[in-house]
């Protein structure tokens, strides 16, 4: 009887968290514009040959129950400049998606998070022409041009990272990013060396990292009264 | 454990993960590991008794080279043997091999020209482009030689292909 009751008692406990924690969710807005700070640095990391240019943006809204709608994009520019090979590209990007918080909001103004999400993302890219050289040892050399062309990149992305609130409506956190490539035959006949937003234009599979420093705005939900009964 | 600590471990965990990853990565341009010259392969035939397959022969003592570049030749065996393999031309569209099949019967020497298409191919931004061959038509003087055919007409880093075989008189 006693475990019964203490059975019932736990059970009322976790009711009444899961109430009050409905009540928290549910009741403010929250949307977050986020910069990825880590490419400022990246991009003061490029070298004479080959250059990588990126910049991404962030925008998540809290929709309800953990789960955030989420929409970034970006745009860059890419060039590889080798004797046997020389060409560019720029792009924009965006994506769209999702991130679901692995850890409950634990009260009113807690917007700390981990989390992991899903997006689709397109590239929109533009190819210059590219020069080549083949190198035959025997009869010297052939050179030749590659017409430019407008490629249009598609992946999907699984992500995983955390968001801190280090001062009032301020986080910083991070994502880290396994994207897979969708129509990477398009990309068999020189790929762009990078595609902002995706990484390296000839992996079908791509590792990438972003530090995003992010503003909140918050405002709280419209209260709908009760109907009277 | 509060909320902040879980967050901080696993930042500090996937964050050990991405640093060692990247220590471990090359960020600029892969070296090429693989060929960018492709080589047309070549065979030595005599006729069949019956049937117009052929079985190869091994020349005694053959040379193989080139008829118009100061490279003479890229084959040069005391050994006998039957399968030949060679660079085709990446800047004209025709290529001409001489061979002797005895170096010690020098009256045995003939000339086999290749007519062919070009098709510079991308590999990968490590490698750039290399030229693959699309083979139209063989020429050949039949001092003893007696004629030859386009097996495989596409040139590539393809492996274990015969392009070319060439019959030689019994």
């Amino acid at each position: 009887m006693l475990l019964a009751t203490a059975v019932n008692a736990s059970a009322q406990d976790v009711e009444e968290e899961e109430e009050e924690r409905v009540a928290i969710v549910d009741s403010a807005h929250q949307l977050r514009l986020g910069f990825d700070v880590s490419r400022i640095l990246f991009n003061q990391l490029q070298k004479d040959k080959e250059e990588r240019i990126s910049y991404e943006l962030e925008l998540d809204f809290y929709w309800r129950k953990d789960l955030y709608i989420v929409a970034e994009g970006g745009w860059g520019n890419a060039s590889l400049n080798y004797p046997d090979l020389a060409y560019k590209s720029n792009n924009i990007f965006f994506r769209a998606g999702v991130n679901k918080s692995l850890l409950p909001r634990l009260k009113q103004n807690d917007w700390d998070m981990a989390f992991i999400g899903l997006r689709y993302g397109v590239g929109l890219i533009n190819r210059s022409n590219a020069n080549y050289t083949i190198t035959d040892s025997t009869w010297g050399t052939v050179s030749g041009t590659v017409a430019g062309a407008g490629l249009t990149a598609h992946w999907i992305e699984l992500t995983g990272g955390v968001r801190v609130e280090i001062a009032k409506h301020l986080f910083l956190g991070w994502n880290m990013r396994g994207k897979f490539m969708l129509n990477a035959k398009q990309f068999t006949e020189l790929p762009p060396y990078n595609i902002a937003g995706y990484g390296k234009g000839e992996k079908n599979t791509v590792f990438d990292f972003n530090v995003f420093l992010s503003y909140a705005l918050r405002w709280d939900r419209k209260h709908i009264p009760k109907p009277r009964e | 454990m509060t909320k902040r600590h879980t967050i901080g471990v696993i930042s500090f965990l996937l964050l050990s993960g991405v640093s060692m990853a990247g220590n471990k990565s090359n960020d600029g341009r892969s070296p090429c590991l693989e060929p960018r010259r492709y080589f047309l392969k070549l065979q030595t035939m005599t006729a069949a008794d019956t049937g117009s397959a052929g079985v190869a022969v091994k020349l005694p003592s053959p040379v193989v080279g080139y008829v118009d570049t100061s490279i003479d030749s890229f084959y040069y065996g005391n050994a006998a043997q039957s399968d030949f393999q060679g660079p085709l031309s990446a800047v004209a569209d025709s290529t001409r091999w001489f061979i002797m099949a005895d170096t010690n019967n020098r009256t045995l020497l003939d000339t086999i020209t290749f007519y062919y298409e070009r098709k510079p191919v991308f590999l990968s931004t490590a490698c750039g482009y290399a030229m693959v061959y699309s083979l139209k038509n063989i020429v050949t003087t039949n001092y003893a030689i007696d004629s030859a055919r386009i097996e495989k007409t596409e040139v590539t880093n393809a492996t274990d292909v015969i392009h070319v075989k060439v019959f030689y008189k019994n």
